[in-house]
């Protein structure tokens, strides 16, 4: 592995082409799972765990899959590893598990995973591939962080469940429901935009 | 090797899944003593809630002293001590469907049948946000000390809501309630004897 390629990676997965502001996948969990900063975490790491792996693993076989049921080994893969998590957590972090309910399940169908699988794994070596999901993982879990913490204080008053609303505001029952998750979404991806757009203007960045 | 003859094809897809398959089987076997156990931990909080019984300290403790199984038909319930040895009340499991899928949990009731003790869920797939308020406390401590009128069932607007934007996932619960209700009170006199 050249040396900075890496940090290209980070760079390029976080902030370039971050999956969830820049390519808009992964916003079905990201509606569901960002009322609670707590949730959010869990999902995010449950992901960095799925897509690093998954991306591995497609990586180390890659010469080996026939091209004709590439997908279809793909999603057995990716569902392997999604399984293995969503076991581990029902055995160890049952409160968690309960609450993030059925998505869990769906990491397997999570755009992010496959997006990394035909866009990146499937061309580059394993160690790459590895941290490319790790990185694409960790730019979806920022935002999902982000959008979170900003719900979760308007909607309960609370940040990873401690009260922080010391002047008890009424709280914003909307933060709870998806739709915030939207609107949230929809301001960050303007601001992103806005910025990457400025810097490119006067610095001439590099192309996303 | 040809990569895409159907040979190679279909060798090569039955042993990975062989292989995956063989991982879960061993992760799963592994864990499963210690899912079943969490598992059957939220069973019996929810069996303590409804029946209005706080654990002191653990939750298994408090269980295996208060509360005791009875088979009622091929239902499984459970009772609570009381202090003159007398039950206080039954705790008597509720599923059902509701907008999305399953709703099952327990419902407690008075040992003389003329109340409900509580509601509570172990599994509900309701809309987060929406029908998934089912799960909340204000909603479940409404049905709290309802009156149980046999030959009426419970409705919203006497002293329980439903709530605003999930009316399908409400009367679910209603539906399932007043259902769980009516085939409680058929075993009535096999449960009070």
């Amino acid at each position: 592995m050249k040396k900075g390629a890496i940090k290209t990676l980070l760079v390029r997965n976080v902030w370039h082409e971050n999956q969830v502001l820049r390519q808009i996948l992964g916003i079905c969990s990201l509606l569901a799972v960002t009322n609670l900063v707590s949730n959010s975490l869990v999902m995010g790491a449950g992901l960095i765990f799925s897509v690093a792996l998954s991306s591995f693993t497609i990586s180390l076989l890659r010469e080996f899959i026939p091209h004709r049921v590439r997908m279809i080994v793909q999603t057995l893969i990716i569902a392997t590893w999604v399984i293995l998590f969503d076991v581990i957590l029902k055995a160890t972090m049952p409160d968690i598990s309960r609450a993030l309910g059925p998505y869990v399940g769906l990491i397997i169908t999570n755009c992010i995973i496959m997006g990394r699988a035909e866009a990146f794994a499937q061309m580059n070596p394993p160690v790459e591939s590895f941290f490319d999901g790790v990185f694409a993982g960790l730019g979806y879990t920022i935002v999902l962080v982000i959008i979170a913490f900003v719900r979760e204080l308007m909607g309960f008053g609370t940040i990873l469940g401690y009260n922080v609303n010391f002047l008890e505001l009424e709280t914003w029952t909307i933060m709870v429901m998806p739709p915030a998750a939207f609107f949230l979404v929809g301001v960050m991806i303007w601001i992103v935009n806005n910025i990457a757009t400025r810097k490119q203007a006067v610095g001439g960045g590099k192309n996303g | 090797m040809n990569r895409d003859s159907y040979v190679y094809t279909i060798v090569f897809t039955f042993v990975l899944t062989a292989v995956f398959g063989t991982v879960l089987a061993v992760t799963q076997a592994y864990f499963l003593p210690a899912i079943q156990e969490n598992e059957a931990r939220v069973e019996q909080a929810a069996i303590l809630k409804v029946l209005g019984i706080v654990p002191e300290s653990d939750l298994i403790q408090a269980f295996e002293e208060h509360v005791v199984p009875v088979t009622v038909g091929a239902q499984n319930a459970y009772a609570v001590h009381g202090v003159d040895g007398n039950p206080d009340g039954y705790a008597w499991p509720l599923k059902g469907q509701g907008l999305w899928g399953t709703i099952r949990g327990y419902i407690g009731v008075s040992a003389d049948f003329d109340r409900l003790l509580g509601l509570e869920f172990v599994e509900q797939n309701e809309t987060p946000g929406l029908g998934g308020r089912i799960g909340e406390a204000w909603f479940k401590e409404q049905f709290q000390n309802v009156p149980i009128v046999p030959g009426e069932e419970i409705v919203y607007g006497s002293g329980v809501d439903a709530i605003t934007g999930a009316t399908s996932s409400s009367n679910a619960v209603l539906n399932i309630l007043n259902q769980t209700i009516a085939e409680l009170m058929t075993y009535e006199e096999v449960l009070a004897r």
